[in-house]
């Protein structure tokens, strides 16, 4: 009898799982090997090949890559060091300045783009500060916007595992007559890796996929989101949605998938240190 | 429901709650029902179709005034696209529609509109006689002119001083490096290379060769230009950020409106694209009568003055176009004088196979990397970070495995 209510209670959670991500997820399928046209629906695997091999859009996809991989490790050095101080500080302290960090992720991050925007644009303060040099348009705008937008999700992660390290732990480490640095790389460091993977992996992936930083802070080159958005809007024609949209975003799928599993590899095992994974 | 009864009972005033709250439910219920039949009334109605923020609603309620026997029935869409999706597979019977030129022709070459029956458009004599024969439309039997305008370069007096800016060749001299804003708009982009390189007939081009080589030259052009964009370009522009910038004329009217710098706007002499937004009756009408009449009431002059002066665009209506006055009838922006206009043409809808070209084409020029900008070569660095990354990922798995073993051996 308990059992069935068991599964009575979750079938809500499977319903939702069903609905926006089973389905999301064959509908991405779907699209990259069938082509739909007025004469019907056929089957090809032509729009994968050409996914895969076609230069340009690898050139796109690399570029994603390069953008997210930079903006990842400018989180990471902004973050780790942020959270670290933070962790350390006293709880009035504390919880005042994790408020501002949260405080601008209450509002729509096209807002925050377009507020950082207006800071690197051709009246902006910074350009005015960089002597009349915009960054608009160039890529370190677009690496200046996804580390403003994503920081915090960096940081709360790493927060998280710094604060459940022991105390006792530290202490120890320098009784046993460690220095600040051991201390550091022998406790800390290894004690915050699941907070770290984590963090990156919540930076890393949406930094592959975004579409509309990249297009607000430069739009002069296409990465592979906006590559996707463009097959699937701005490209859609009257006959129907360009196939090659769908095996795209079928491959991208699948390269976040791989990354995801890398970084969960390392993250296997250490979880009773503390920090949520995805 | 359960849940929510448990909590507000809690609340100590779970009963109450409930009941408010289904009396309140059930009050806007009978509301909306009787709104809802109010509105079934014997009205005929007009379905229209329009873009969305495209009308003066004032325009609306003053027809429902004057024909009070009809009620329209207002839709709005955001691209031609939708609007032909939306046309082809709901039974909505809309009976006007207010697209593009180039959606225009495609619909009549699908047989999907009627003929107009001009005798019932009493102020059809007051439209812009060159507008009436179109490209889209060369029998002018289907379109009615709506809105138009004309595709342009604004550019910054302040910037290119003596330099007369006449020819879409402006857009290729170095001299503007850095200070040219290009439409980040496939059709209208492609046509400006199109008419550069092969003439104003070229700008429905549908030789691969030439659209090929349209594309090439937007390549070039890339090191040039500041800002690919399409609303977001307006305000730099208004700033006196630039140089030269493509825009409509209607655009172009407001940008100018707007900006204290020296700004002028033309149609280079290669010749441009005109484009005019016409009401059809398309053949899912039910209400054909009802049609005709909206159409001569949105071209009444009065009405027609009202309209323009809400969208900011370019009236066909002569009558409205002189009554707007001084600032609209006399700018060679808002209202392009027929020596102008001679050399402008629309488009028209091209075959899906030659669509795929230029999307092809257009897709290689968005997706090509301009080295030139990019020109700090990080390649040292991406090698350092991949390497630095395998290092990490190596360096934990040995870890984990000595670790796992110590485990073991313990």
């Amino acid at each position: 009898m308990t059992r069935v209510t068991n599964i009575l209670k979750r079938i809500p959670l499977y319903i939702w799982i069903l609905m926006f991500t089973i389905i999301p997820l064959l509908m991405i399928l779907v699209y990259a090997v069938f082509e739909f046209r007025p004469d019907g629906v056929h089957f090809t695997l032509v729009h994968l090949k050409n996914a895969v091999t076609e230069p340009l859009y690898i050139q796109s996809l690399l570029r994603s890559l390069k953008y997210a991989l930079i903006s990842t490790l400018v989180c990471l050095a902004l973050g780790y060091p942020l959270a670290y101080i933070l962790s350390r500080m006293n709880d009035k302290m504390r919880s005042f300045l994790s408020m501002l960090l949260l405080l601008p992720m209450w509002m729509n991050f096209i807002i925050r783009t377009y507020a950082m925007l207006s800071l690197i644009d051709e009246e902006g303060i910074i350009t005015k500060l960089l002597g009349g040099f915009m960054l608009k348009g160039t890529d370190s705008a677009i690496i200046i916007g996804m580390v403003y937008n994503f920081l915090p999700f960096l940081v709360l992660p790493i927060y998280t595992s710094m604060m459940k390290i022991d105390k006792n732990l530290i202490e120890a480490a320098q009784d046993l007559g460690g220095n600040s640095l051991h201390v550091f790389t022998g406790v800390v460091l290894p004690l915050t890796v699941p907070g770290i993977v984590s963090g990156i992996t919540m930076v890393f992936v949406p930094c592959v996929t975004t579409f509309v930083i990249p297009q607000l802070m430069n739009n002069n080159v296409w990465t592979i989101g906006k590559l996707i958005e463009y097959k699937f809007i701005s490209n859609a024609s009257a006959d129907g949605v360009d196939p090659d949209g769908g095996a795209l975003s079928f491959i991208l799928m699948i390269l976040v998938f791989i990354s995801m599993s890398i970084f969960n590899l390392i993250d296997k095992d250490d979880e009773s240190a503390g920090g949520y994974t995805l | 429901m359960s849940f929510f009864t448990n909590s507000a009972k809690r609340a100590g005033r779970g009963v109450n709650l409930s009941r408010i709250l289904s009396l309140v439910l059930a009050l806007v219920l009978t509301a909306g029902l009787a709104a809802g039949l109010t509105g079934c009334s014997s009205k005929e109605k007009i379905y229209v179709f329009n873009w969305g923020d495209y009308i003066d609603p004032g325009t609306i309620k003053a027809f429902e005034k004057e024909y009070p026997q009809y009620k329209v029935v207002y839709d709005t869409f955001d691209t031609n696209e939708t609007m032909y999706q939306k046309l082809v597979s709901t039974n909505t019977p809309y009976d006007v529609l207010i697209p593009s030129d180039y959606m225009i022709s495609k619909l009549i070459s699908e047989n999907r509109l009627n003929e107009i029956d001009y005798s019932k458009i009493t102020n059809y004599g007051k439209i812009r006689d060159n507008l009436k024969v179109t490209t889209f439309d060369p029998e002018a039997k289907y379109t009615v002119p709506y809105m138009w305008g004309t595709l342009g370069i604004i550019y910054n007096k302040e910037k290119t001083g003596d330099d007369v800016i006449d020819s879409w060749d402006d857009l290729w001299d170095e001299k503007y490096k850095g200070s040219i804003i290009m439409l980040d708009s496939i059709r209208d982009t492609m046509a400006i290379a199109l008419i550069k390189e092969y003439g104003l007939d070229a700008i429905n081009c549908t030789e691969a060769e030439k659209i090929e080589k349209a594309g090439k030259l937007l390549e070039e052009q890339k090191k040039l230009v500041a800002l690919y964009g399409m609303d977001d370009i307006k305000d730099p522009m208004i700033r006196g950020n630039y140089a030269l910038c493509v825009h409509y004329s209607g655009d172009a009217y407001a940008i100018m409106d707007e900006s204290e710098h020296d700004l002028g706007y033309v149609i280079p002499k290669e010749g441009s694209n005109r484009w005019i937004d016409s009401m059809v009756i398309p053949t899912s009408s039910k209400n054909v009568e009802g049609a005709h009449l909206f159409i001569d009431f949105m071209c009444r002059t009065d009405i027609a003055v009202k309209n323009a002066e809400y969208i900011g665009y370019s009236t066909p209506q002569t009558e409205a176009m002189s009554e707007l006055g001084e600032g609209y009838i006399d700018d060679e922006v808002y209202n392009p004088t027929d020596e102008q206009l001679a050399n402008t043409k629309e488009f028209i809808a091209l075959d899906s196979s030659v669509m795929e070209t230029y999307n092809r084409v257009w897709e290689t020029f968005r997706l090509t990397d301009d080295d030139e900008k990019n020109s700090v070569n990080l390649t040292w660095l991406y090698v350092l970070i991949a390497l630095a990354a395998v290092g990490v990922i190596v360096f934990f798995v040995i870890r984990k495995k000595k670790r796992d073993k110590l485990r073991y051996d313990d």
